[in-house]
């Protein structure tokens, strides 16, 4: 139930440098950490078939690795073109060293 | 109140459009597009729209985007010639026939398929891939044809080889130089299409062109230079674009394979400025005017232009970049690799330098290299290759410590 929450990965195995990906009822969702901070958005472009898991993280914002579409991974907004359909998103929390998200409604 | 007149409703016209509201430009925008169609994405055509049913049509904005930002778009329209000392131009829409006057113009009007004549005696069995109608009707006859020939073995003609393929049909491509996409590429990347294509059951036939093509009951026979000869019931000529300049010759700007510009996107003739596949602009990567034909590169001048227009002085520096899709396969490169004279391998990422400089990157299925390798091109990065070949630091970390001296 996408009200509930979802454990997606261990702390450990969320870095910096790269996102990582979970599933939430079957769909796949990358993982971002920034300064420590945890941020969650689907993983699938809007605009083609990527994986932004796949892309490149600048700051608050991930490019997708076809087109370089931008979105805000705080919110799943789009940030830069071609993309103009914006990403669902996730509210995050850390458990016990476990990452478990919630679709934002 | 000043008019902008755009002309061309490509992806450099409608950015233009575009960015001269962003920048509060309040006159009018027109943008004046020979197609009929509402201004879409080139890109697909040669990819999903060829291999998918109904693959539907990629706007690059939507009507509503340029109705709220009050841009005027004429389309089925075209300009057919322009008064530079009046500031007018002539425009023929429909039956109708108008004069436009101006206060700056960009001229955005884009490229054209090169023609190949050898093939004309092959009449319908002939076709060329530049716009909707064209993929269209190229959809539709791959769906049918048994065995494809596609002369030229550049971006367009590999991707609807790769398309074709995976249609069922059987596929040669004919590519005089010897390597594949030879002036978009390091020769490592020719190198691994090449077995790309091979692999996925391409005929690839390299350094040897078509001498002659005929109609054979209903069938093309093409002879190579040779002596061999292929049968095709289809032949998609992909030999590369020539720009259309004709109009901006015309009306008396400086045109050398493209109309020339300089960094601000200004032609030599007063208020009259072009952008994208049509311009040949000076680059800070290269010493030489150059024509770049990319998506990306297209959009980002044409806003570039509107800038200039409105009075913005900075130059335009910004770093080609393309992609292409086949089989499967996502390749980018970014800067000009045609003019590096020794390359790092990275494993997915392969880094051109020119001497201790780094001008361009190319990434197989690697696309997040682009973005890291783009800043440091941009930045002028220069040093010692070691610093570039362990694999193990990631390029973003490159790109965010101080250039070494
Ligand atoms: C099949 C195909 C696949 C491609 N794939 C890729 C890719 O994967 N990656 C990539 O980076 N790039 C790709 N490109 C290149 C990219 O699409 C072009 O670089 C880009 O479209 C150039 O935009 P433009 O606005 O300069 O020109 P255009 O898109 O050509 O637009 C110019 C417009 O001006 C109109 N025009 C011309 N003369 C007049 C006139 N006198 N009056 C009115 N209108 C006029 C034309 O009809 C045309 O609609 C591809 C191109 C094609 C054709
Ligand atoms: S698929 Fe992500 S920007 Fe095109």
């Amino acid at each position: 139930m996408s009200d509930e929450w979802t454990p997606v990965a261990a702390t450990g195995d969320v870095s910096e440098d790269q996102p990582s990906v979970g599933n939430v009822d079957g769909a796949e969702i990358a993982i971002y950490k920034v300064d420590g901070d945890y941020f969650a958005t689907s993983n699938i472009c809007t605009h083609g078939l990527a994986r932004l898991s796949d892309g490149y993280l600048d700051g608050f914002l991930i490019e997708c690795p076809l087109h370089q579409g931008l979105f805000d991974i705080r919110n799943g907004k789009c940030a830069g073109d071609p993309v103009d359909v914006d990403l669902a998103s996730y509210d995050v929390r850390v458990v016990n060293d476990t990452v478990e998200v919630r679709l934002r409604a | 109140m000043t008019a902008m007149l755009i002309i061309g409703a490509g992806e450099a016209g409608i950015a233009a459009a575009g960015a001269l509201r962003e920048a509060g430009h309040v006159g009018r925008v027109l943008v004046v597009g020979e197609e009929p169609h509402h201004p879409y994405a080139r890109p697909p055509l040669s990819k999903a729209v060829l291999t998918e049913d109904a693959c539907p049509v990629e706007h690059i904005r939507s009507a509503e985007w340029l109705e709220e930002r009050g841009i005027e778009l004429w389309l089925g329209a075209c300009v057919e010639s322009v008064d530079a000392a009046a500031h007018s131009a002539e425009i023929v829409r429909g039956a109708e026939r108008c004069v436009v006057p101006y206060d700056k113009l960009l001229i955005a009007t884009g490229a054209a398929p090169r023609h190949l004549p050898s093939l004309d005696p092959l009449g319908g069995l002939v076709t060329y891939l530049r716009n909707w109608e064209e993929a269209i009707a190229l959809r539709s006859r791959l769906a049918r044809a048994q065995s494809v020939v596609i002369v030229g073995g550049g971006v367009i003609g590999l991707e609807v080889a790769s398309s074709a393929i995976k249609l069922g049909c059987t596929v040669t491509v004919i590519e005089p130089a010897p390597r594949l996409m030879a002036r978009a590429l390091a020769a490592g990347t020719s190198e691994m299409l090449l077995d790309l294509h091979r692999t996925a059951g391409v005929y690839v036939r390299l350094g040897v062109g078509l001498a002659s093509a005929k109609l054979v009951d209903g069938y093309a026979e093409l002879t190579l230079d040779d002596g061999d000869r292929i049968d095709a019931d289809l032949v998609v000529a992909a030999i590369g674009v020539v720009p259309n300049d004709l109009l901006a010759s015309r009306l008396g700007c400086a045109v050398d394979q493209g109309i020339l510009v300089d960094a601000n996107c200004a032609t030599s003739v007063a208020d009259v400025f072009a952008a994208g596949d049509v311009a040949r602009l000076v680059h800070p990567l290269a010493d030489e005017p150059i024509r770049v034909e990319a998506w990306q590169h297209a959009r980002r001048h044409g806003a570039h232009a509107a800038r200039a227009m409105l009075g913005d002085t900075s130059p335009y520096a910004e770093i080609p970049w393309f992609w292409t899709d086949q089989h499967g396969v996502n390749i980018q490169v970014a800067g000009l690799p045609g003019l590096a004279d020794s390359h790092v391998e990275r494993g997915a990422t392969t880094l051109h330098l020119q001497g201790d400089r780094l001008i361009a990157a190319t990434t197989i299925d690697n696309g997040r290299d682009i973005r890291p390798a783009t800043k440091m091109i941009a930045a002028g990065w220069s040093g010692p290759v070691a610093a570039l070949t362990d694999p193990s630091i990631p390029l973003a970390r490159l790109a965010q410590a101080p250039i070494p001296a």
